[in-house]
């Protein structure tokens, strides 16, 4: 079950893949598919394993990727 | 009635400033504006305000810069070399449209005695990017109080920067001063001050740049936005920034043209040529930009022929000569008229008169 | 389950309508992202002065969310001395340079501001060459380095590399002095501790602090984002280690 989400942001993703390289949890793979830049595009290809550490986003130097961690619902927004 | 002191032309700078609510001195030692910065020294930091000696005329100028963003009045001087170290400087204030005054004490070129040889370069914009700085030109200790004072105040009214042209005369010379608080009347609030964002309106952030145009802001969209906000300001100076003062132009079919100490030198070779039954006057521009050219153009129509005369190897003349556009003789009396050929030499009146008595 | 946010771009961090001009695998973001955090981590938004000079990373003029003022080449420390001086104490004015910018053309501002204990902190990014403008020799190039003014590699000829926290923190009135770099979460984290000790420094009206950030410059070291910070690691480590090196509480 995984405890965090990543969101990358394409239009601000420069391929660098240092989010590949930082995620000690192989998360995020370099793909073959390239943004409206010509540069590769990273994709979450593992959420299973995130744990929300936010190693990723503090290391793409280009402010790509947004994290999140699930906590439960709480009572007075979940119903 | 205003406390009447004597004072040395330097130490009236500082008077005046002090007059106007300066908050902050930055400067870097150098022959013959050492007494502003000693001034400065003795009085700033015993009144809480703000005193460093830089550790050049690049970093004067660039602390002013930095205290002038904060909006509060602040001042710096300067002698003829390091007027020129300021040039980069100069331009980046006028591009940010900051407020501050600067004192140029000029010494001639290498020597450090008196002359008139940044004139052009005060006047046409010494640094890059094609700006222009209002030139107060004082010619006496009282001018000097007083222009610190109106020179904070034209600052602020049009956000640019102005420049006091003082010399080593009139710097070093001692004389009676009136120590006149003046009002210049009301100023737009400084609404663009770096002072942190708690301090601003709204809380919205300020932002100052040297290089305005090249990020687009909201006022200044693209760089020609920036150009043509800047020209309307440099015409609206013109137009109403121009001053001049005027001795017996009236008949006159001689017109001396002088400004700052010469200025004085030419008026009393007018004075000594009046009682001689020719008929002289003497034009004093005020400021050197915007120069007052209109008085002189209305002088030229009417027939009027000009005496330039100047401390340097002529170059208001050309000024002169543009708003005459032609019309009648320029004549000029340069700093080769001097009296000596050497750095102590000066252009005396009697050698002024007897130019005179070549026209009549 | 909900989601919550937790870690992406700062709070001070400014979404602006432009593309921002940093390469793929340039750190000055990165660098100008632990400004932001530091900056709001302490609680300074509101009576904070960036001072910024020219460079690549003169973009953070409009990225952090604080006053902020973009000034000549080289001058950020004179700007920053006399902002200070006249915001007073309670103001936190911070100067974020390049090494050609505090070290080259702005070694007088930088160095003078340190001697005279300006309370204020500088930020200086060092990638070992001049990246906006093409990659030529910098202050900080290490030897052997081959930039476009140097094409067989720095020499003695163009002399040796500028150790600057060294350098600044032998000053008397340096109250912090550090160097840092982001080749790793780790080190991500202890580069924002040195700029937030920085800023505190400065906050307790210490002295001068300083804190160099080694950052990589992929597009004119010609290699990939992964291999430049291999070299930051083997080429630049080894000739500006990281840590503190001067950290104290009071000047005497």
């Amino acid at each position: 079950m995984a405890k965090g989400m990543i969101e990358i942001n394409e239009n601000l993703c420069r391929g660098c893949g240092f989010c590949e390289l930082f995620c000690n949890k192989g998360c995020v793979e370099m793909t073959e598919r390239y943004s409206s830049l010509g540069l590769p595009l990273p994709e979450v290809s593992n959420p299973e394993e995130c744990t929300a550490c936010g190693m990723c986003a503090w290391m793409c130097p280009h402010l790509a990727i947004e994290v999140y961690k699930y906590v439960e619902a709480s009572p007075s927004t979940s119903n | 009635m205003a406390e009447r002191v004597l004072l040395q032309g330097n130490e009236a700078v500082g008077w005046g400033a002090l007059a106007a609510g300066c908050e902050g001195f930055f400067g870097y030692p150098i022959t013959p504006q050492n007494e502003v910065i000693e001034w400065f020294a003795r009085e700033f930091p015993k009144r809480g305000k703000v005193f460093i000696q830089s550790a050049s005329e690049t970093g004067s100028i660039n602390m002013l810069h930095g205290g002038a963003a904060t909006g509060s009045r602040v001042i710096t001087s300067t002698s003829s070399p390091g007027w020129a170290l300021m040039q980069e400087g100069m331009s980046n204030l006028s591009n940010a449209e900051l407020p501050c005054v600067i004192v140029l004490v000029q010494r001639g070129w290498n020597t450090t005695r008196h002359a008139q040889t940044d004139y052009t370069s005060v006047t046409q914009g010494g640094g890059y990017g094609g700006y222009k700085t209002i030139v107060l030109a004082p010619k006496s200790a009282q001018e000097l109080y007083d222009f610190a004072q109106l020179g904070f105040y034209l600052g602020d009214k049009y956000r640019t920067p102005v420049i006091v042209l003082s010399d080593a005369i009139l710097g070093q010379m001692m004389e009676s001063v009136e120590l006149r608080t003046l009002d210049f009347g009301p100023l737009p609030e400084k609404d663009w001050s770096i002072r942190g964002k708690a301090n601003n309106k709204n809380g919205e952030r300020h932002f100052s740049s040297i290089a305005q145009g090249m990020l687009p802001t909201p006022r200044h969209p693209n760089l020609c936005a920036f150009w043509a906000d800047y020209k309307e300001k440099l015409d609206t100076i013109e137009k109403n920034e121009a001053r001049h003062e005027t001795y017996e132009v009236d008949d006159a079919d001689l017109i001396l043209v002088a400004f700052g100490y010469v200025a004085r030198v030419a008026q009393e070779a007018m004075i000594r040529a009046r009682k001689k039954g020719l008929k002289v006057g003497l034009i004093r521009p005020i400021t050197l930009w915007p120069f007052p050219s209109e008085i002189i153009k209305d002088k030229a129509e009417k027939g009027a022929r000009f005496l330039v005369i100047e401390d340097n190897m002529g170059q208001m003349i050309k000024d002169v000569e543009l708003a005459v556009q032609g019309r009648v003789q320029v004549s000029l009396i340069n700093a080769l008229a001097r009296h000596l050929p050497i750095e102590e030499g000066a252009i005396y009146p009697r050698t002024v008169l007897e130019k005179i008595e070549e026209f009549f | 389950m909900e989601r919550e946010w937790t870690t992406g771009t700062p709070r001070l961090w400014r979404h602006i309508p432009l593309i921002l001009p940093f390469c793929p695998g340039c750190q000055h973001a990165t660098a100008i992202r632990a400004l932001c955090e530091s900056i709001d981590e302490l609680d300074m938004e509101g009576n904070s002065v960036l001072v910024v000079g020219v460079g690549c990373y003169t973009m953070a003029s409009v990225l952090v969310d604080v006053d902020s003022i973009m000034v000549a080449h080289g001058r950020p420390c004179d700007v920053a001395s006399a902002m200070k001086r006249i915001l007073g104490k309670d103001s936190i004015v911070i100067t974020w340079q390049g090494d050609g910018d505090a070290l080259a053309i702005g070694c007088e501002p930088t160095i003078h501001a340190a001697a005279r204990s300006e309370k204020i902190s500088t930020f200086m990014i060092n990638n070992g060459n001049y990246g906006t403008t093409g990659g030529q020799l910098a202050p900080t190039s290490v030897m052997g380095q081959v930039t476009t003014t140097t094409p067989t590699g720095r020499n003695q000829d163009q002399g040796y590399p500028i150790e600057a926290s060294e350098f600044i923190g032998s000053l008397k009135g340096v109250a912090y002095s550090a160097r840092g770099a982001f080749t790793s979460p780790a080190n991500y984290k202890k580069t924002k501790k040195y700029m937030k000790t920085a800023l505190q420094k400065q906050r307790d009206g210490v002295g001068f602090s300083f804190v160099e950030i080694l950052s990589t410059c992929p597009a004119n070291w010609h290699l990939s984002p992964r291999d430049s910070l291999k070299r930051l690691e083997e080429e630049m480590i080894p000739q500006f280690p990281l840590g503190e090196i001067k950290n104290v509480d009071t000047i005497e």
